[in-house]
């Protein structure tokens, strides 16, 4: 022991408390910096040759509870998910206007059938005509317009998720350098606290896009995963690559055969260049680019499919001719026009004791044609039947009854229908009437002549230059009418052209009817409020099993509201889950986090035990002196 | 080295950042709360989304929906209430003219002064004047009477109607067509000839004049067998005197008049003819007198001078009355007007020229549907006005009548050439004229009722039908008869006519009358449930609207009450914090 290993001891005390300063204004600097962590600098009784010689500081250290950050990033990604939807949603609901302005397309619908009722009280006003078609091609454009915005939006998610994925990558090599980095520290027994807040800034960013787990090795570094276990950082860093459409229409679908899909897929690229489908082998569930692919593929895809059911179900219930074939229970098809594409044959017969309506519906062409594809396109796959237009020509020719009958037999009691044996007419055998409710068919007139069903809508509109075609609602072929209908919905040309075929029609033998004749307008407000109909399970409306049945107006007024809850319910669960996170951030800070005031009083700690060891350097150097002098 | 700075149970430790973010995200929370007040404030109004409604979104869609419809409705209704208004007080004067017409045309009749009757048809001009006015109302530029052809006035104006235009013939040439080919200066298209002990009476055939249906003999000694023989009558009759007749002996012959009344005289055997005066008054009660000659032969020829000169009495009355009367209905009560074909006076058939005759309404109207399209006449007799249209090669009745419309009258069948361009419908065909022969024209047009071709929907799924055209029958009637008294000839020197037409007429105008009371009834009990249903829809509305208020509109003492709350919670906020921040260790150091 010697005064000057006591001087020694008091220097490292002044030096300890030194460091120990510097950490403390580096903590007060950085209290508001998010992210920063509360650091401290370890400190130990410094041991030489087995006897205390003062004191040594260790490398700074963060405070950090690795399970709780882990934790906090999971909750970020389940946030950044849903905030991200609710965002679009909440659009969605915008786009339908105020409640009470009526501006929905529920109240289009309801308008237009309002001014159909005037124009029945009226039908010889060309004024009263003029509002019916005002209406009409209002409703349209509305139709047109909300298809628009909503592949706007699919548009616009698709952009963004070509800005996360960079970030992402971005993130990943980030993590990729730090992980480096942070090996060599600490192999060195250097800090590398400030280094880990880092590269926890760039996980963040990560858990923001997509749901990641990771762990930590004994040597400082890292491993990210998917939330499907394909690795993004080892010691090197993966990098997903996104090939973005730029422009998303209704009839661009996601296909999980990237070649096939109309959007962009996610493709994972491993550091050793082994490509793999993200989406086909786990998608990302939670994180913003999974709200993104939530919204391009379901949630806009249903919201789209909505409005062109309707469009679709407004066109068709319009023009719809009804041939009823109750009288004699037989079905003469040579009374009929030839058979369509998009021509339903429905039959209607009680089936232990309940109804049941199996539907024929007429195709050009199966061939090439997967039966689960049309199955999809048809509002009651479970009781619908397909006729091949193309194979009734032969050879060798089969007339439509025959045709009808072929495909419907199939599914109904044998012998409830008699074989036609070649000829045009179908019948129930007899015996059998009295279990069969109805015949009819149901084929779409082209002809504002034929009536009194008048072909209102359209398919294209002027706007974008299209050809305008009669909308017939056909099913088959490699793109489906109804897909992107609302965007393509008009008002028939003709009609615009000369409001009167609201009114006139061929009574029969070249008899038109005269202006106050109100038959038609009378056929069509029935058809627009009171016709119900059936409406396929693609919107998310009804099931396969059980289809949402009802009128033009209750489908249009559901939707709307459908698509209010829908935001609604999605905001109530992000206004929760950010809740939740913010609860976990707010954990995380208070552990991690640094308090001014703590740091004060650390401060006022290291100022006294400073000037303690410099008292003590004082006192050492006084006694020396006194040595000194002694010697003198 | 975690300090214990705050207390343990809670945090171990509070971060100064997220103190402070703690603080700023209550308060932006209270903020936005503190906005939305102010908005649902300001509009009044819960939410400004659907999704910011709930789940009471759907159900303030549907009842604004429903109110949009329910306004609709009540509007029909308005609008339906005015129209049948409209039509009731056309219909009243349709009524009150008729009325008036039938009264005091019966009081003329009853009156031994002449001048009465004379002021007839003038009054009836007037009347006719009042009721086509009627009649053509118009409302919002509607025609009320044209069933679903609004945009046409349905009724001829008087002058056209009564006088026709140019070589275009009225209802006044039809008349005096119709008297030419009745016969009614001559003797009715009948004659009678006498050949030994045998009278016959013959009717030129074809579809005017009169045409005997029965023959009646009685002798008053009912122990002696009469002394005549009559064969069956058909369009001949022959009358065989064989053995002694006796004064008051009598021949009853019954003749079918154009219009469809059968009129019987009497011809009663005398010793000498009465003189003039009491001749005149049997005339007019249908007795007729022949004298008895010393042989069969020469009775023979007494009887068919006594005949003679009945027929022509009867032509210049009776028939004079009925064949104005049929020409009214050749006018009025076909969709197109018949007049005879070819030259009246030899005329047997009528024809459909539409070129040469008005057509009084132009109104929408049903087309003629006949039985069958076929060569081959039915058995005898069908109804009363069953018409047939008669196809190539026809045979038995019908031989010779290819191509035209046959219409049993109840005693024979009548022919009548339809113009190229005439439809018929028959078993969901439409067949078109084309001026040999009907032929297929497709399949029939829609037809529907006078009522059907005016509906309006005043609820869900209620359709009410209140369309009318002037040819209905209540209507076309009073005008028919009315017309009559205006269009047929009044001369004041021989009224016998005029007058047995205004007989004929009178009565059926006074029953056309209660038909149009019955329409009017009918009327009256639709727009009660117009106006029933009507209010029914307001009070429903204001219902409604009252829901809707609730679902939508805020209860504006809740927001004000919850906004002064969480303003002074915002306050204390602010003071919390600034208090806090005073309490920092560096202001003590």
């Amino acid at each position: 022991m010697s005064l000057l290993s006591a001087l020694n001891t008091a220097t490292t005390g002044l030096k300890a408390n030194q460091v120990g300063l510097d950490i403390v204004s580096r903590n007060i600097a950085n209290a508001s910096t998010p992210g920063y962590t509360k650091k401290v600098a370890p400190r130990e009784n410094a041991l030489v040759d087995r006897q205390g010689r003062g004191v040594r500081i260790l490398a700074t250290e963060r405070q950090v509870d690795f399970r709780l950050t882990q934790n906090l990033r999971l909750e970020e990604s389940r946030s950044a998910r849903l905030n991200t939807v609710s965002a679009f949603l909440r659009r969605v609901d915008e786009m339908f206007g105020r409640p009470e302005q009526q501006t929905s397309i529920a109240y289009g619908v309801s308008e237009l059938s309002t001014r159909m009722g005037q124009l029945v009280d009226n039908s010889s006003d060309p004024g009263v005509r003029a509002a019916v078609l005002d209406q009409a091609s209002a409703l349209a454009r509305q139709l047109n317009q909300m298809s628009a915005a909503i592949q706007d939006m699919r548009t616009e998610a698709e952009n963004k998720i070509g800005f996360a994925v960079e970030q992402v990558n971005g993130a990943l090599k980030g993590i990729e350098a730090l992980n480096r980095e942070i090996a060599n520290r600490t192999a060195g027994n250097l800090t590398t606290a400030d280094l880990e807040d880092r590269r926890d800034a760039h996980l963040k960013v990560l858990a923001e896009n997509l749901d990641i787990r990771y762990i930590q090795r004994g040597d400082g570094q890292i491993t990210v995963f998917t939330n499907s276990g394909h690795t993004l950082v080892n010691e090197k860093a993966a990098q997903i690559r996104f090939d973005s459409r730029g422009f998303v229409q209704p009839t661009d679908q996601f296909n999980i055969n990237p070649a096939e899909s109309g959007v962009g897929t996610l493709t994972l690229v491993s550091a050793g260049g082994t490509e793999v489908n993200l989406l086909a082998d786990g998608p990302p569930r939670q994180g913003a680019i999974a709200g993104l692919l939530e919204l391009r593929d379901e949630r806009l895809v249903e919201a789209q499919a909505q409005l062109d059911e309707l469009a679709h179900s407004l066109a068709l219930a319009l023009s719809e001719r009804q041939t009823n074939f109750t009288t004699g229970y037989s079905a003469d098809f040579s009374t009929v026009p030839a058979l369509a594409d998009g021509d339903r044959f429905t039959f209607t017969y009680m089936e232990g004791g309940r109804e049941r309506t199996v539907t024929a519906y007429a195709v050009t062409n199966m061939t090439g044609q997967s039966l689960t594809d049309l199955r999809s396109r048809v509002p009651d796959p479970d009781n619908a039947v397909f006729v091949d237009l193309s194979a009734m020509a032969g050879p060798p020719p089969v007339t439509a009854a025959q045709a009808v009958y072929n495909a419907l037999a199939p599914q109904l009691p044998a012998g409830l229908l008699t074989d036609p044996g070649g000829t045009n007419v179908m019948s129930v055998s007899p015996g059998s009437e009295s279990l069969v409710r109805s015949m009819m068919l149901r084929s779409t007139s082209t002809n504002t002549l034929e009536g009194p069903q008048l072909a209102l809508f359209a398919d294209g509109t002027s706007a974008s230059g299209m050809q305008q075609v009669p909308y017939t609602g056909s099913i088959s072929g490699p793109g489906f009418a109804k897909t992107g209908f609302a965007a393509r919905i008009s008002v028939n040309q003709s009609v615009l052209a000369d409001d009167t075929k609201l009114v006139v029609y061929d009574r029969g033998s070249g008899d038109l009817a005269p202006l106050g004749d109100m038959t038609r307008p009378q056929e069509l407000l029935d058809r627009l409020s009171e016709m119900r109909l059936t409406y396929s399970a693609s919107t998310g409306l009804g099931q396969a099993n059980n289809p949402f049945t009802g009128t033009l107006l209750d489908f249009a007024r559901t939707v709307v509201s459908y698509q209010g809850s829908e935001a609604a319910s999605v905001k109530q669960l992000t206004t929760d889950q950010n809740t939740r996170t913010q609860l976990l951030s707010e954990r995380f800070e208070s552990e991690s986090g640094v308090n001014v005031d703590d740091e004060m009083a650390q401060l006022i700690l290291l100022q006294s035990n400073y000037a303690a060891s410099a008292k003590v350097v004082q006192t050492v150097n006084r006694m020396l002196d006194d040595l000194m002098s002694i010697m003198r | 080295m975690v300090s214990t700075f705050t207390t343990p149970s809670t945090y171990q430790n509070v971060s100064t950042l997220g103190q402070n973010m703690r603080v700023r995200a209550g308060i932006a929370s209270l903020n936005s709360r503190i906005l939305e007040a102010q908005q649902q404030l300001a509009s009044k109004k819960k939410a400004s989304t659907h999704g910011g409604l709930g789940a009471e979104a759907n159900l303030v869609q549907n009842l604004r929906q429903k109110n949009s419809m329910l306004a609709n409705y009540i509007r029909t209704a308005g609008q339906v209430g005015t129209r049948l208004d409209a039509m009731q007080l056309s219909l009243d004067m349709v009524q009150k003219e008729a009325h008036l017409r039938s009264t005091n045309t019966l009081a003329a009749l009853n009156s031994d002064a002449k001048v009465q009757l004379e002021r007839v048809p003038l009054e009836a001009n007037g009347s006719l004047q009042s009721m086509i006015t009627a009649l053509n109302a118009s409302i919002e530029g509607r025609s009320l009477f044209a069933g679903d052809d609004t945009h046409v006035r349905p009724v001829l104006d008087k002058t056209t109607m009564l006088d026709g235009q140019g070589s275009k013939m009225g209802l006044r040439d039809v008349i005096a067509l119709r008297g030419e080919a009745d016969g009614t200066a001559g003797t009715g298209r009948m004659t009678s000839t006498a050949a030994g002990n045998v009278v016959t009476l013959t009717h030129d055939g074809g579809a005017f004049g009169m045409r005997l249906t029965n023959v009646v003999t009685t002798s008053p000694d009912a122990a002696v067998a009469p002394a005549l023989t009559v064969t069956p009558p058909t369009t001949s009759a022959g009358i065989t005197l064989s053995g002694p007749m006796s004064a008051g002996d009598s021949v009853d012959l019954t003749f079918r008049l154009p219009d469809g009344t059968d009129k019987t005289i009497t011809m009663v055997a005398v010793q000498n003819l009465p003189n003039a005066d009491e001749t005149a008054l049997a005339a007019k009660k249908g007795q007729f007198f022949f004298t008895l000659g010393g042989t069969d032969v020469a009775t023979a020829g007494n009887l068919d001078d006594g005949i003679d000169k009945a027929l022509a009495y009867v032509a210049k009355h009776d028939l004079a009355g009925a064949s104005a009367v049929a020409a009214g209905n050749d006018f009025f009560d076909h969709n197109q007007p018949r007049i005879p074909d070819g030259p009246a006076a030899t005329a047997t058939g009528y024809r459909i020229d539409s070129a040469r005759v008005f057509d009084w309404y132009t109104g929408d109207e049903a087309r003629q549907t006949v039985t069958a399209l076929t060569a081959t006449p039915p058995a005898l007799p069908p109804a009363v006005g069953t018409t047939y249209a008669v196809d190539a090669a026809a045979v038995g009745d019908w031989a010779g009548q290819d191509g035209a419309l046959a219409t049993w009258n109840g005693a024979f069948w009548e022919f009548t050439r339809p113009e190229n361009g005439t439809e018929v419908v028959t078993g969901g065909q439409l067949f078109r004229h084309d001026g040999t022969a009907f032929a297929l024209a497709g399949p029939a047009p829609v037809e529907q009722s006078a009522r059907d071709t005016m509906r309006a929907k005043i609820d869900d799924g209620t359709w009410i039908s209140y369309g009318m055209r002037a040819d209905e029958a209540a209507v076309r009637d009073s005008l028919k008869y009315v017309a009559l008294m205006a269009a047929t000839p009044y001369d004041k020197n021989d009224d016998s006519q005029y007058r047995n037409m205004a007989q004929r007429s009178v009565l059926k105008l006074a029953s056309a009358r209660d038909s149009v009371i019955d329409e009017r009834t009918r009327m009256g009990v639709l727009q009660d449930r117009v106006k029933t249903t009507k209010d029914l829809h307001e009070d429903v509305s204001y219902l409604t609207k009252e829901q809707i208020n609730r679902v939508e509109n805020i209860d504006e003492y809740d927001v004000a009450v919850s906004l002064t709350d969480m303003l002074t919670q915002l306050q204390a906020s602010y003071q919390v914090t600034a208090r806090l921040s005073q309490l920092s260790l560096t202001n003590f150091l």
